[in-house]
């Protein structure tokens, strides 16, 4: 068995926090406009909770990842069944991220190529980084993380001074109830990929002892960027032309200034975006890849790494056809943050008895 | 498995070495500044093209009409050789009948068009058609090899006027570019707009004035008039102005500023100097006070003194947002100016001292 480093799950971990931050902005300021930046505040505090929870079960049954624990507890049909949706889960949520990232990329850079071909381009690199095992892979995140951490330091010290607080107002403005919507719609974007990682069962992480500890951090950390970046947009943008940008996030980094000379910095700046977004991909098809390896118990890899690979590279392409047309509500978002609730409320009950 | 990896080498190898679409530079016309005229039906377009050869004039001007701002840059597309590149733009100029009439479909065009910087300042030319400005621009720009547009006072990024257009309980203005016998005037009219149109200009004061309020000037020169001989010239500098609202409906305007006597044609006396310092603080109140002046009479509040009540108090703006306009005429905002002595100033006083 081959493990991972807990600074590597770490990375995963934040990652995960990482993968609706690019439409989540447009989303809280529709609903709860000003409001927006309070949410991930409120929403930090709310979710660990379930995180936490979350947790303790995972160091409870060390030795089983999320496919055998189900098999265990639901018997074999239940809990086949169940992972079978969980993998359908992976899938949605991987292509639905690489369809804003595809159409990201479209929007703000490549707005005069063909978004297939900006899909193609993409699949490529991630099917092959998932023919790796997880070792590379989790090492190929790291590496990502530390060009992450420069990217979002240069943009913060760009965006620092021109942090308008006069726009961070009025505040509480709206319906409470709305708020505390969002707020559960926030922990549900944040804590639905997360639960992706249970995956990897306690043994296979090195060093597992503070899993916990490590877990809640690398949590908090990806909570405080997450904040963060809706607080730049909100204080510099304003929520006016928030509503005007289908990707404010890109919009603000024209304004990032280093020294009064250092500008024009958003075309390279916003590679953080890609990385977020391709690393959260690459973590929901490897969660796939791995449950469907355990449920058929598939002998030979080669074949299927070809199998899976084709079944990646359709989803990719057929992403943009299909999401275009039909995006994925955070109605769907959210019942799959209930499912996956009331599965571990199951969990629970079951090991109680 | 080795001949798939092959393959997805092998396509990397295609895709990753740029020379799909690559745009060489020798093939760009970049644009510096760009002129929309609305005349009649049509939209006159016209760029300003950095000439690339250093034997010629550093500028170029091409211009093409068309029913709309994109077919009329279609249009001038279809004569130029190179390919238009706007990641350059620092100016686009409009002219009144488009600042008038059609801003709605500039404004549009210019948010759905990625080219763009989208932190280009925005200008609007008043007696003579933009083409016309630009031209005069470039013409005066070769001449002195100076940056014209650095001389705008109130400058304003397009991202800014977008701000000012959207949000609530503030009218936007733009600075206005005119030419008479050569000369180029940047900072002395604003345009006033309400919403979408344009509806008035401000004179030399009432610009003043509104400068002073947006903080926009840092330095000033006030000649005051002791009586009809004597003339007192007074030097503003380190203009810092707040404004500040309380209870919802009290606006404060503090100025603090330095000032210095520059120059004065009679004898200076210990009392003289309270009385040019009153005398300035008057001034610059009347100046402020014509600012608001425009603004109360063309019903528009371009100070955004409404958004300051939004965001200090949403539930009460939202009650009056629709009257705001009429709400707006109520507002007499307190000024209060706090004038600082210049060294230069105390060395003058030292000297009449030391004199009686």
């Amino acid at each position: 068995m081959k493990k991972i480093k807990i600074f590597e799950y770490d990375c995963m971990l934040f990652f995960l926090t990482q993968g609706f931050s690019l439409i989540s902005l447009n989303i809280y300021t529709k609903n709860v406009k000003t409001d927006a930046y309070l949410i991930p505040i409120i929403g930090t505090i709310i979710g660990i909770i379930p995180l936490l929870l979350f947790t303790k079960i995972k160091e409870k049954n060390s030795k089983l990842n999320i496919n055998s624990l189900n098999i265990k507890i639901f018997g074999k049909i239940f809990g086949n069944i169940i992972n079978t949706i969980f993998i359908i889960l992976a899938f949605i949520i991987g292509a639905y991220i690489f369809f804003i990232l595809t159409n990201f990329i479209s929007v703000e850079y490549l707005y005069k190529t063909p978004l297939n071909f900006i899909s193609f381009a993409f699949a490529l690199p991630t099917i092959y980084i998932l023919t790796k095992n997880i070792s590379i892979i989790s090492r190929s995140i790291v590496i990502l993380i530390f060009i992450e951490i420069i990217l979002f330091i240069t943009s913060s010290l760009g965006l620092f001074g021109q942090i308008n607080t006069h726009e961070l107002f009025p505040i509480f403005q709206n319906n409470i109830s709305e708020f505390f919507k969002t707020v559960f719609l926030h922990v549900s974007f944040i804590l639905t990929p997360l639960f992706f990682l249970n995956i990897f069962s306690k043994n296979e992480i090195q060093n597992s002892k503070n899993l916990k500890k490590h877990t809640i951090i690398a949590y908090l950390i990806g909570n405080i960027v997450f904040f963060l970046t809706i607080f730049f947009n909100i204080s510099i943008l304003g929520i006016e032309l928030i509503e005007v940008y289908q990707y404010p996030e890109y919009e603000v980094l024209k304004f990032a200034n280093i020294a009064g000379f250092i500008n024009n910095l958003e075309p390279a700046l916003a590679i953080y975006w890609m990385i977020n977004l391709f690393s959260f991909i690459v973590i929901c098809f490897y969660y796939s890849k791995k449950s469907i390896l355990q449920i058929t118990k598939f002998k030979n890899t080669n074949k299927f790494n070809i199998f899976f690979s084709c079944t990646v590279l359709i989803i990719c392409l057929l992403s943009n056809n299909i999401f275009k047309q039909f995006s994925i509500t955070n109605l769907f978002i959210v019942i799959s943050f209930i499912f996956i609730c009331i599965i571990f409320f199951l969990w629970i009950i079951k090991n109680s008895n | 498995m080795k001949i798939l990896k092959k393959i997805i080498v092998l396509f990397i190898i295609f895709m990753l070495t740029g020379c799909f679409d690559y745009k060489e530079l020798n093939n760009l016309a970049i644009i510096t500044k760009m002129a929309i005229d609305k005349n009649g039906d049509e939209f006159e377009v016209s760029f300003s093209i950095e000439n690339t050869k250093s034997n010629t004039e550093s500028n170029i001007i091409y211009t093409a009409a068309g029913k709309s701002i994109s077919e009329a840059i279609n249009n001038i597309q279809l004569t130029l050789p190179k390919k238009i590149y706007t990641g350059h733009l620092s100016i686009i100029i409009i002219n009144e009948e488009l600042a008038k009439n059609n801003l709605n479909q500039l404004i549009n065009y210019l948010i759905k068009s990625k080219e763009y910087s989208q932190n280009f300042y925005l200008a609007l030319s008043k007696d003579k058609s933009s083409k016309e400005t630009i031209n005069e621009i470039s013409n005066l720009e070769t001449k002195l090899s100076k940056n014209i547009l650095s001389d705008i006072n109130n400058e304003i990024t397009f991202s800014d006027f977008l701000k000012t257009l959207i949000k609530p309980g503030i009218d936007p203005v733009l600075p206005v570019i005119t030419i008479k016998d050569n000369t180029i005037d940047v900072s002395s009219t604003l345009a006033l707009f309400n919403n979408y149109k344009l509806v008035a200009f401000s004179n030399e004061n009432q610009s003043k004035g509104i400068n002073l309020i947006y903080n926009k000037t840092k330095e000033m020169i006030i000649p005051i008039k002791s009586d009809n001989k004597n003339i007192a010239t007074i030097k503003l500098s380190n203009i810092n102005t707040k404004t500040k609202i309380k209870n919802n409906t009290i606006i404060n305007i503090n100025i603090k500023e330095n000032y210095t006597i520059k120059e004065i044609n009679y004898e200076i006396k210990k009392q003289t100097i309270n009385e040019i310092k009153n005398k300035t603080k008057n001034e610059i109140k009347k100046l402020i006070q014509e600012g608001i002046e425009i603004s109360k009479n063309n019903d528009i509040d371009i100070f955004g003194f409404g958004n300051m009540i939004y965001k200090n108090n949403a539930s009460y703006f939202n009650k009056i947002k629709d009257t705001w306009g009429t709400e707006f005429k109520k507002i007499n905002p307190n000024i209060k100016i706090n004038l600082i002595t210049d060294d230069n100033l105390q060395q003058t006083t030292i000297k009449e001292n030391n004199n009686s």
